[in-house]
């Protein structure tokens, strides 16, 4: 971008770019403090569809994290160290009559397979690694 | 002891955790993703997160408040007011999972929800119900007949609707015949079936409901009437315990009417008997609700019964806690349901946190609520933030206190319905007790408002 001159696309493509981070993330707001220049900046989604601030306690969603879309009672037909191609059924939930299909999020490993039988709405039950990930990177969930 | 579990949230779901305490029953909440960080989750004993914010996916799904509750190892289910509290087939999935459903039978609940039906049923058990059809209407032909029998104006009303739902008003014959297939139309797209059926229209009525509890068995208890006659659309703002405009006369005499009907139909658990009053005090009955209601705290101020232990108690036990005998009431209350509305802004529904709260208390005055400083008023969800309840010797020191109540009351976030609450309170005719449901119509608040500005 040259000094002093406004880049009506640059901006555009950035500003798409951090809408796009807080979808992603969930999140309402975000304040930057420049403390060089000792201001603040505040950009703040002001939509009706818009999703709860994000809430205390609840970790980031991990890539290749899986999570429960439904809660009742887990029946695995993939276990650890399966290779799982994007969207296949892993696991389903079962609520009285009702089978819910669980899919992989992407391709790779499943690890971490939950032991619990029955799980709850949004609990995390397994994760699929891909090869490039360096495990010790990896944060606890 | 034993474990409910309440398959609601908000104010209702802190409401049924507090008398689940009183009584020593453990609680377990069936919540959204949404509401993880609200009061009534961080209180109860046990919680199970059953799907996101949209209440088709959480709280209005059936199979999944099943699952919540056998994970939970819960006894018992409360539905609450709103959500599945008057599903039928909820109720009827709750009881044959092996669970007691805090409420009344599935089969009151369905036989209440047919509104046509229910009315024959109650015309059979002695209730006043208003001049009408005899159940559903076949055909306009019948319409015709009907209305010319009991004289116009008329309303045409879904079967299969409520709360004030699915009502036409037709003031004549040639109404009635353009009016006629576009009802059962319109019946059949919002509640599934286009059954329709014909009262008599008592024109600017004042609302006036009974609440009663019943153990199933023939005994029924009521608890005197609440007014709830200042609405809008259908919507309660104020309601009040006992009604300014009923002599001792008239509610001794529903009373017992009440008690009577709903002892032969044997009723069971809470319900609330609603009725239309004309200018004469001529009551007739055009529902019944199967549920406890928002505004069940008015008539537990002037009673000094706990209705939601009462429900819990009669729904384990299957006894009632208290006989007719024990009933009786004392002074006057009122309650203001605060909304996230904007008033001058065609009641617009505001969103967005609470940055700062000051509830009021004091002498006589109670707040429902579940809303704290940071909580998240969502779109999700209904705009109510609290019920503020004034309690006190008769109804002008109730109203001042209520008046002292909200002038202390502090909201900050986005616009509430106070100050509209604040100029009805201070009205002639609100003062009088001189109002029907056309009140808002009448008066001009806008205006009023406007005036005062917003506090």
């Amino acid at each position: 971008m040259e000094d002093g001159i406004f880049n009506e696309s640059d901006v555009r493509n950035k500003t798409r770019r951090v809408l796009q981070l807080m979808n992603e993330y969930s999140l309402m707001e975000i304040e930057f403090e420049d403390k060089e220049d000792d201001r603040m900046l505040k950009l703040r989604r002001d939509d009706q569809e818009a999703s709860p601030p994000l809430l205390e306690g609840r970790s980031e969603v991990m890539p290749g994290q899986v999570r429960a879309p439904t809660v009742g009672e887990l029946v695995w037909n993939k276990q650890n160290g399966d290779e799982v191609g994007r969207g296949e059924t892993i696991a389903e939930i079962i609520k009285q009559d009702e089978r819910v299909s669980v899919k992989a999020p992407r391709a790779g490993v499943l690890t971490d397979c939950t032991e619990d039988e029955m799980i709850e709405f949004g609990e995390t039950i397994a994760r699929v690694q891909q090869e490039t990930e360096d495990h010790s990177e990896e944060k606890d969930q | 002891m034993s474990r409910i579990l309440i398959a609601n949230r908000a104010e209702i779901a802190l409401r049924v955790i507090r008398a689940c305490r009183e009584l020593g029953h453990e609680t377990v909440v069936a919540h959204s993703e949404a509401d993880a960080q609200t009061l009534p989750v961080r209180l109860a004993d046990d919680t199970v997160c059953i799907g996101p914010a949209e209440t088709d996916r959480s709280y209005l799904d059936q199979r999944a408040i099943i699952a919540a509750a056998e994970m939970s190892d819960a006894d018992a289910i409360h539905p609450g007011y709103g959500m599945l509290a008057e599903n039928a087939s909820f109720a009827e999935r709750v009881e044959q999972s092996d669970f007691t459903f805090i409420g009344p039978n599935a089969s009151t609940i369905r036989q209440m929800g047919q509104k046509a039906e229910a009315r024959a049923i109650l015309d059979d058990a002695g209730m006043p119900v208003l001049p009408g059809s005899d159940g559903d209407l076949t055909s306009l032909d019948e319409a015709k007949d009907v209305a010319d029998e009991i004289g116009f104006p008329i309303m045409l009303k879904a079967s299969e609707g409520g709360g004030g739902r699915g009502i036409s008003k037709v003031r004549d014959q040639s109404e009635l015949e353009e009016q006629f297939e576009r009802v059962q139309a319109e019946a059949e797209a919002a509640f599934g079936s286009g059954r329709i059926y014909i009262e008599k229209l008592i024109e600017n009525p004042r609302h006036i409901e009974f609440q009663i509890l019943g153990d199933g068995n023939g005994n029924v208890v009521q608890f005197f009437e609440r007014e709830c006659s200042i609405q809008r659309r259908n919507q309660k703002l104020i309601e009040e315990a006992t009604s300014p405009a009923m002599t001792d006369e008239t509610r001794n005499e529903l009373a017992s009417t009440i008690e009577e009907a709903f002892g032969k139909l044997e009723y069971s658990n809470v319900g609330t008997v609603e009725f239309v009053m004309d200018e004469d005090e001529n009551a007739y009955v055009i529902e019944v609700n199967t549920r406890i209601q928002v505004e069940h705290p008015v008539t537990e101020q002037i009673t000094g019964f706990d209705l939601i232990r009462a429900q819990i108690n009669t729904a384990l036990t299957g006894s009632l806690p208290m006989n007719s005998a024990d009933v009786g009431f004392s002074g006057h209350s009122m309650e203001v349901r605060v909304c996230a509305e904007e008033p001058s802004n065609n009641f617009a529904p505001a969103q967005g946190t609470v940055d700062h709260l000051n509830f009021p208390s004091g002498p006589g005055i109670r707040v429902d609520s579940y809303v704290e400083a940071g909580t998240w008023i969502s779109p999700y969800y209904d705009s109510m933030i609290g019920k503020i309840i004034a309690w006190d010797q008769d109804r002008e020191k109730c109203i001042k206190r209520l008046q002292r109540a909200l002038d202390e009351t502090e909201i900050q976030g986005f616009d509430t319905t106070i100050p509209l609450f604040q100029w009805i309170l201070a009205e002639e005719r609100f003062q009088d007790g001189d109002f029907t449901t056309s009140y808002l119509d009448e008066v001009d608040w806008q205006d009023g408002i406007a005036d005062n500005g917003s506090s």
